[in-house]
């Protein structure tokens, strides 16, 4: 007895307890629902496995970025519906990106009435629920537009119009892959040059002179590389012909509406997060940089900015994540997302749902994943260094 | 970049009159010419918007009517189907002769704080925590019926502005102490808790809500016994308030990452236990911390509630999108922009008196000075 309660008494042994406990508990909780899980999957007589993945299809995908059709397989489908995901997404961010930086340049404006405005946009946009901004979009104001006959065109090279958006398109000739090769080869000079001039900066405290001609080496590249192939790049320009648009590129306005309600509504949110991003540089801070002289630019470039981006991109990158999970909703207007594969034709047509469930799941999981470690390793990157 | 002085600026002359209203606007509007511009420019943006959306929403729109022909094409706003749809819009199918019940549940709801705040005295705690769980369960039960005679009513009549605020007020009231307790337990000193609780948040944070939803309501029932079902508002509520304890979780780590090192110490030096520690020092100045992300939070699990109707049921937005694919009101566009219009304003108005009352609830309880 008096040794047991010795053992009781120690923390380590009952912690070990305590943590056994959790550990069977958890298991317990987890078998019950798989044992459960598996007697109902044999009662309803679902098939189970991921063998339907090679199965045809049979369904129609409007928007496809590789080759796609009736007899492509499930995995095929999920794969184009994963693309569209993604395409959706990075979009997404880069069009909520500049808006919310100009919201934010509004928000902080010396203009009154600019700021008002800019306020008003904010409280209005993130105050209602993105779904009912779908919705808006997609059936009260998009099917204003005007038919195909009558389309929005700006400078007869886009045009915009019931059925969607339809852009040039790029048209890569002879020698794509060799442009390909030659930006590739200019990043990475553009990148050795940048790290060498900071290096050289730090260790001796002066410009890097010789940094120019990097950098005009990594612009001229590509440029040089163009003219020698005699420009093989040419625009695909949507034109009218009789009953349709030919050519060009044409989004559909499922996904048009959901980049304008992703974007107006994520800007709402990314503006603030710059704006309080930059208000959190202390005061002092911009005086100091004015009173040794820096230009208001310079203020803004070498001293408030630098500061405030590592305030800015933890909560930006939560809202890009945000941003991503988002575009599921997509699917509640037909766009042929990941969740619109899965969730809709995929599972009527095979039953199979906790596979396909686990498939959207792991997805989603796994992008969110990757852009936490990208933020880890962004935070430990430009962590301040000597303070503690 | 080298920052090198170009020349001595001269001193500025003080500012002349400053603090009067014609020096506000010559600081706030007219200070550049550029600034001119834009203000000139927004100025005659705004003045025509308003115009237009007076005109629009007020002179031109139709009040009345009982079907799409009382909304022509040419005509302003189409108010007419909100008022045509009212009672709809805000309490589903619920029965006309029993709404004296969904009334009252709200008043239930409504006392709720004040009988919060006016508790005192010695039994102060008891009362408080007597009221926080009888009030909304005499709430759901007026509601639900089926017992002290009265008449049952199906959760699936349920529907409109009152499904949208039960499926908020039910998911905000659980995921809070779920949230908490996770939270704890991912900053516990047993590793194979923490673990759990770490891999518990992170898997929730890392799906979309929608797609959580339809999991919880196609993937349920081959996770319960045969023969049992669950209705489907419960398997939404549940879903919402786990999917929602883990971002509630997120919430109260930072608040328990701003208590300062020392307070543990100086807790654990008087001899204070682990739960004496975080309950009487560490939870109390956590939770004050915690509060603006968690109206945050709430407001967010607030506007999500609209995603079910998107598994079937018939929440605010989902009535609304139900009656406008009605016969009766197919007809000209600007119907549903009006419908939507308004949907957006019933939002925004709680939305924003929740962000409005986070603010005031934030300078209470700012201790500092």
């Amino acid at each position: 007895m008096s040794t047991l309660s010795r053992l009781w008494g120690h923390s380590t042994t009952r912690s070990l307890i305590y943590q056994s406990a959790i550990v069977l508990l958890v298991s317990a909780a987890v078998l019950t629902l798989i044992q459960t899980a598996t007697n109902n999957l044999q009662r309803l007589g679902i098939r189970t496995g991921f063998e339907f993945l090679s199965d045809e299809a049979g369904f129609v995908i409007n928007q496809a970025l590789f080759p796609y059709g009736p007899t492509s397989s499930y995995g095929m489908a999920i794969l184009v519906c994963l693309v569209n995901t993604l395409i959706l997404s990075l979009l997404g961010i880069l069009t909520s990106t500049t808006l919310g930086f100009f919201v934010a340049i509004a928000r902080l404006s010396r203009n009154w009435l600019l700021r008002a405005l800019a306020s008003a946009y904010v409280e209005l946009f993130r105050n209602v629920p993105l779904l009912l901004q779908l919705f808006f979009w997609y059936f009260a104001t998009l099917r204003l537009l005007p038919g195909k006959r009558e389309s929005l065109s700006l400078f007869d090279l886009i045009y915009l119009n019931i059925e969607g958006l339809f852009v040039p398109a790029p048209v890569f000739g002879q020698g794509a892959a060799l442009i390909a090769g030659s930006i590739l080869v200019s990043t990475v000079i553009a990148g050795v040059t940048l790290k060498f001039a900071r290096q050289h900066r730090e260790s001796t405290g002066k410009p890097f002179q010789h940094a120019r001609y990097g950098y005009a080496a990594a612009v001229l590249l590509p440029i040089a590389t163009l003219a020698a192939l005699d420009f093989p790049i040419s625009w695909d320009v949507p034109v009218f012909k009789r009953f349709n648009f030919e050519g060009g590129f044409a989004l559909q306005p499922e996904f048009v509406a959901m980049l304008l309600a992703i974007t107006l509504y994520n800007a709402a949110f990314i503006g603030e997060i710059i704006r309080a991003g930059i208000m959190s540089v202390h005061k002092g801070q911009r005086e100091a940089a004015r009173s040794i002289g820096l230009t208001a630019r310079e203020v803004y470039t070498v001293v408030i900015i630098p500061q405030a981006m590592r305030l800015i991109v933890p909560p930006l990158t939560n809202q890009y994540l945000n941003l991503t999970k988002a575009t599921a909703l997509a699917a509640a207007i037909g766009y042929p997302d990941l969740f619109w594969a899965v969730g809709g034709s995929i599972q009527a047509q095979t039953g199979q749902i906790l596979e396909l469930q686990a498939i959207t799941l792991s997805t989603y999981l796994a992008i969110s994943l990757l852009i936490a470690l990208l933020l880890n390793w962004y935070n430990r990157a430009t962590r301040l260094r000597g303070r503690s | 970049m080298s920052a090198t002085v170009r020349k001595i600026q001269p001193a500025q002359p003080p500012p002349v009159g400053s603090g009067t209203r014609i020096s506000w606007l010559k600081e706030n509007l007219f200070s550049s010419l550029s600034n001119t511009a834009v203000t000139l420019l927004l100025g005659w943006f705004t003045v025509h918007f308003t115009l237009t959306v007076i005109d629009w929403a007020l002179i031109d729109a139709v009040w009345h009517g009982e079907s799409a022909d009382a909304c022509p094409r040419d005509r302003g706003a189409c108010w007419a189907f909100v008022t045509a749809r009212w009672q709809q819009i805000i309490y589903g199918q619920y029965p006309g002769a029993l709404l004296w019940r969904v009334h009252t549940a709200f008043a239930l709801a409504l006392v709720l704080p004040f009988a919060f705040r006016l508790a005192r005295g010695r039994h102060q705690a008891g009362i408080r925590a007597t009221v926080l769980v009888i009030l909304p369960v005499m709430a759901m039960l007026l509601l639900s019926g089926g017992i002290l005679g009265l008449e049952k009513v199906p959760t699936d009549q349920w529907g409109g502005l009152m499904l949208t605020l039960v499926i908020a007020s039910i998911a905000i009231v659980f995921s809070i102490p779920l949230g908490l307790v996770l939270s704890l337990a991912r900053q516990s000193r047993l590793p194979a808790l923490r673990l759990v609780a770490v891999g518990f948040i992170e898997f929730w944070r890392g799906v979309p809500l929608i797609v959580v939803l339809f999991a919880f309501v196609s993937m349920l029932p081959l996770f319960v016994p045969e023969g049992r079902n669950i209705d489907i508002l419960v398997r939404t509520v549940i879903a919402f308030a786990i999917f929602n304890s883990a971002y509630m979780a997120e919430v109260f780590r930072g608040g328990l990452q701003s208590v300062p090192r020392g307070q543990y110490e100086a807790a654990e030096a008087i001899g204070l236990d682990y739960w004496k520690t975080m309950g009487l020092v560490v939870l109390p100045q956590a939770i004050r911390n915690s509060v603006p992300a968690l109206m945050n939070t709430c407001i967010s699990i607030f506007k999500e509630t609209t995603l079910v109707m998107l598994i079937g049921l018939s929440d605010l937005l989902g009535v609304i999108q139900l009656s406008l694919e009605d016969p009766d009101w197919l007809g000209p566009t600007h119907i549903y922009g009006s419908a939507y219009l308004f949907a957006a304003l019933l939002f925004f108005v709680f939305t924003y008196s929740m962000s409005k009352y986070s603010l005031r609830l934030e300078n209470r309880m700012n201790v500092e000075h």
